[in-house]
């Protein structure tokens, strides 16, 4: 096992994994900014080594001051945590080429998995259902329609050169195909100056599913069962669960094997996830392999009971799996939400800024992976999460009950986050009954704007008779000796108390 | 003391006596009575007839109190009436003239527009970057830039301003 381990990130993945280290008995290295001087993660180390300027492009994504940082503190090992560095295949190698151990894949994964014709080769290879289609651009309508017949309505017209929602158009019959051809194309031709267009097939209310593999150096590999990723916002994960609400174990196992395979296909170890669309018969489809830790892995720690991140460390000094497939159990049930600092009332606009109160919670079933503390202030260079909190319960209703719970002890002053948004979004009726696709959020949203106005009620209620009672009783303390209202003038009280002895 | 008070959409006058412990708002000729308690600076504790509410008082840079009580966010704007008419007097807008704030703190982009430009309402001024994402803010209404606070590179507080259209 290492002694030292530098860790090459900062936030709440950086003291994840500084405690990871400290479980393990290994002395964490951190590298920071200069905006992260007064950062948790530095606080937290045994050690720590300034790396540039504030912006990533100067300091946490400079390999060579990284790998020097390691080398200066004889750390034998760099954990790149997720972002930054870690799917970087040149900065692996430049690791490994430094005499160190990079504490994920080898290079030759990364490169694999990261490119996404050689992942979906991959995945073909080793016969993992992937979303039927063709890459090849289409010449014309015609052959649009014959590819259509082939991979079966309802298609997908995707822009060759782009993506973002432009040039993208769904076709559900033959009919529909000439003019959703001519726009798409158009659209293409506007946005990223070339007109091809591709076909996909369209796959209705997809579940995002994906599967965590743990492998080692020796040829293991296994799978620790799915996390439903579905609730997502711009294509970004906020809320994940494990096992999906599907908690299907005749899937699981199907998806497991196929996820097992297409790790094996790239010669994969440390560990990794394989994600997958699900389509409403249960079908499911390869999308793509994140080659690193998942921001999401608590949930799978808290229903397995395996510690991912310590996992990851031992496989790459090269410790063997002591547990066999066989060995994996999945109790009970884990939800996590990404706590970003965004204000959820402005179109979740970033909230960077100073923490003036935290409060965090606790009690049973609780854990918050956070990187920030009360009087820190959230620079405005980086990510905006500032806390990853997950909840367990025998149930997923108790999950969900715990979590609201927690959000409810939670708060964040001075910054706007996204709890009140969990709030909201848990007490939907959907979310509870497990109803979920990757286009939750945008219902959601619909929903929630086609509600009429609440009437303005002229009585006040007892939120707002207690709201006015604060801001009046720290309106009052503000007011210079209280001269207005209180302080009476000491003639005036002379004279009355005059006036009474006199009577 | 007597406050004029504006929340959630209502104004109203109201008094407050806090002693000991005992507060009291009376209102509308509506008398709330509460145990009202700062366990920690900051936090409150408020129970109203039995039902306590959890309060956490936040103060915002531009000087506006919000007060968010069991996880519901109450904006408070407070006056007192003595001092209105010159509280008053400021919180007046110039109509017709519509200052451009920043959302949030970040870092200017691109800027869009230039002094003098006639700009139409919805039309995007300036571009502010703050967490990898990038923010356009656009025209409150249609008129003139008459004024352009910033350049591209620079950074900006929230609520700094960066023009104004009038």
């Amino acid at each position: 096992m290492f002694q030292k381990l530098l860790i090459a990130n900062r936030g709440e993945i950086a003291v994840r994994i500084i405690r990871a280290c400290r479980d393990l008995g290994i002395s964490p290295v951190v590298v920071y900014s200069t905006a992260d001087r007064q950062a948790l993660h530095v606080q937290l180390a045994d050690e720590a080594y300034f790396i540039g300027e504030a912006p990533a492009a100067e300091s946490y994504l400079v390999g060579e001051k990284i790998i020097a940082a390691a080398q200066q503190s004889g750390a034998e090992a760099i954990h790149p945590g997720y972002g930054f560095l870690s799917e970087r295949e040149w900065f692996a190698r430049a690791v490994e080429d430094a005499g160190l151990t990079f504490v994920g894949p080898s290079p030759y994964s990364i490169a694999l998995m990261g490119s996404k014709t050689n992942a979906r080769e991959a995945a073909l290879k080793a016969g993992a259902p992937i979303v039927p289609g063709t890459a090849n651009k289409l010449a014309d309508t015609a052959e649009a329609w014959q590819t259509a017949v082939e991979v079966g309505y309802p298609v997908m017209l995707k822009a060759a050169a782009g993506g973002g929602g432009k040039g993208m158009r769904i076709v559900r019959s033959a009919e529909e195909m000439k003019s959703a051809f001519e726009t798409a194309s158009a659209e293409a031709q506007a946005a990223f100056g070339d007109p091809s267009v591709y076909i996909e097939k369209y796959i209705e209310r997809p579940r995002h599913i994906e599967i965590q593999i743990v492998a080692d150096k020796h040829g293991n590999t296994i799978h620790l069962g799915e996390r439903e990723c579905s609730i997502q916002r711009r294509h970004q994960k906020v809320i994940e669960e494990c096992p999906s609400p599907l908690n299907d174990s005749v899937l699981r196992a199907k998806m497991g094997e196929a996820a097992v395979n297409i790790a094996q296909a790239a010669h994969y170890y440390s560990v990794g996830t394989i994600e997958f669309l699900v389509d409403v018969q249960r079908n499911f489809y390869f999308l793509e392999m994140n080659t690193r830790l998942q921001v999401e892995h608590p949930v799978t720690e808290l229903v397995t009971g395996i510690d991912l991140v310590q996992a990851q460390i031992r496989i790459a000094a090269g410790a063997v799996l002591t547990i066999k497939q066989e060995d994996v159990q999945m109790l009970g049930h884990a939800v996590e939400c990404r706590v970003y600092a965004e204000d959820p009332e402005k179109n979740f606009l970033p909230s960077p800024g100073k923490i003036t109160k935290l409060r965090t919670p606790s009690g049973p079933g609780v854990r918050d992976d956070s990187g920030v503390y009360e009087g820190w202030e959230v620079p405005l260079f980086y990510d905006p999460m500032i806390s990853k909190l997950a909840t367990y319960g025998a149930t997923r209703e108790e999950a969900i009950n715990r979590m609201q719970r927690a959000l409810r002890e939670y708060y964040v002053g001075g910054i706007r986050t996204t709890i009140p948004f969990f709030q909201e979004v848990l007490d939907d009726a959907d979310f509870r009954s497990g109803e979920i696709d990757t286009g939750f959020i945008a219902r959601y949203f619909e929903r929630k704007a086609a509600l009429p106005k609440a009437a303005v009620s002229p009585e006040l209620s007892n939120e707002e008779i207690a709201a006015v009672m604060v801001a009046a009783y720290d309106f009052a303390r503000q007011q210079p000796a209280a001269a207005t209202t209180q302080a009476v003038s000491k003639w005036k009280a002379a004279g009355r108390s005059a006036a009474f002895t006199n009577r | 003391m007597k406050l004029l008070l504006h929340l959630n959409g209502k104004a109203l006058s109201a008094d407050f006596t806090n002693a000991e412990g005992q507060a009291v708002l009376t209102s509308e000729s509506t008398r709330h009575a509460a145990y009202f308690s700062e366990p920690q600076p900051g936090f409150f504790t408020v129970i109203l007839a039995g039902k306590v509410y959890t309060c956490a008082l936040e103060k915002l840079p531009n000087g506006a109190t919000e007060v968010m009580v069991n996880g519901q966010r109450i904006p408070v704007t407070i006056q007192d009436p003595k001092r209105l008419s010159h509280n008053a007097a400021a919180a007046g807008q110039a109509g017709g003239r519509a200052v451009l704030t920043s959302p949030m703190p970040g870092k200017i982009v691109r800027v869009l527009c230039a002094a003098g430009d006639e700009v139409t309402e919805g039309q995007g001024l300036v571009v502010i970057e703050a967490m990898k994402m990038q923010n356009e803010v656009q025209a409150p209404k249609a008129g003139k830039v008459v004024e352009l606070k910033v350049t591209a590179g620079q950074t900006v507080n929230a609520g700094e301003i960066l023009a104004v259209v009038e």
